[in-house]
């Protein structure tokens, strides 16, 4: 009987570990380089202290057409944070996993008009993302079909 | 009922005064961390990150849930490996498990350029309490490399804090 109880801790607490192994590995499906549908950016999301952030890591149009120097993020509420280059801004902040495929209580920054919405991601699959941003509930919002970013020699 | 409202108006008072007492400066060393990019590295945006306890700075006896304002007075930050390429850009943020990352600063090609590696601070800096508060905190540097480099890459930042305690 004891024999029967200690096999059954066993594996009660290996099923629990591959589960958990298994969450994580779930939740880093979002780690890589993701394109909008304007294609106008590239965004890398990284995983740093247990929660996902988004970089602007390559600009369709890098250089502002009225300065000629790189852009800036000059659409931030922050007036001492409008010279912030906007190539490795965070536009995705504080993404946690809930399981699903899905992650939450992170936010989505639009550079084009300065404003920070709460923001949903759902992965579709291995390499499509549906990213919504809204204010207050869900309903009212908007989703974008982002597309993972595939090396060409990776099959 | 003459009496009953007079005590609420001296109660409410009180509760006042107290909640409006002076918050106390408290003196701390500047704050020294060293945080890492795992090579190697390519062109493009890469992130240096370190995580940190501010409780281990604060003076022996008080504790990180008494601060009630917290400014950063400068951040001066540092490149540890000279040989590596100069990034064109950086972006210091502050993240913790509790809270939303926030941009404190940022540095500018123009000063790079001139080997000024002092930050311009961001002017809203109220978030910055919550963070301290919290368990942990993180350190985030982003920057810009012109080149590849086949190594780790670390950024020192020191950072002067302006602390407030309310006792």
């Amino acid at each position: 009987m004891k024999k029967f109880k200690t096999l059954a801790i066993f594996f009660v607490g290996l099923f629990l570990l591959t589960s958990m192994v298994g969450d994580s590995e779930d939740a880093d499906k979002l780690v890589g380089v993701w394109e909008p549908s304007n294609k106008k950016i590239k965004v890398k999301i990284d995983k740093i202290s247990g929660k996902y952030y988004g970089k602007i890591v390559w600009l369709r149009e890098p250089i502002d057409p009225v300065t000629g120097k790189p852009k800036t993020d000059k659409n931030n509420p922050d007036e001492s944070l409008k010279d912030v280059a906007l190539k490795g801004f965070r536009m995705l902040k504080d993404f946690v996993y809930n399981g699903n495929g899905e992650w939450s209580e992170g936010t989505i920054y639009d550079p084009q008009n300065g404003s920070t919405y709460s923001s949903v991601i759902k992965l579709k699959d291995e390499n499509t993302l549906d990213i919504r941003g809204f204010i207050g509930l869900k309903t009212f919002g908007r989703t974008d079909v982002w597309k993972r970013l595939v090396m060409k020699n990776k099959k | 009922m003459k009496y009953f409202f007079k005590t609420n108006l001296l109660v409410l008072v009180v509760i006042v005064f107290w909640g409006c007492g002076e918050s106390e400066p408290i003196q701390t060393d500047v704050q020294k961390l060293e945080t890492i990019a795992v090579g190697p590295l390519f062109e493009g945006v890469n992130t240096a990150t370190v995580e940190f306890d501010v409780q281990k700075i604060l003076p022996t006896g008080v504790k990180k849930e008494q601060l009630t304002e917290v400014r950063i007075k400068s951040i001066q930050l540092s490149l540890v490996n000279t040989e590596a390429p100069t990034p064109n850009s950086f972006t210091v943020l502050l993240a913790s498990p509790n809270t939303s990352m926030k941009e404190c600063g940022f540095l500018k090609e123009e000063s790079i350029k001139i080997n000024n590696y002092k930050v311009s601070l961001a002017e809203e800096q109220e978030f910055l309490v919550e963070i301290l508060q919290d368990k942990m905190q993180t350190l985030v540097i982003d920057f810009n490399l012109e080149g590849d480099w086949y190594d780790d890459l670390s950024i020192t930042a020191a950072i002067d804090w302006e602390l407030k305690i309310k006792n």
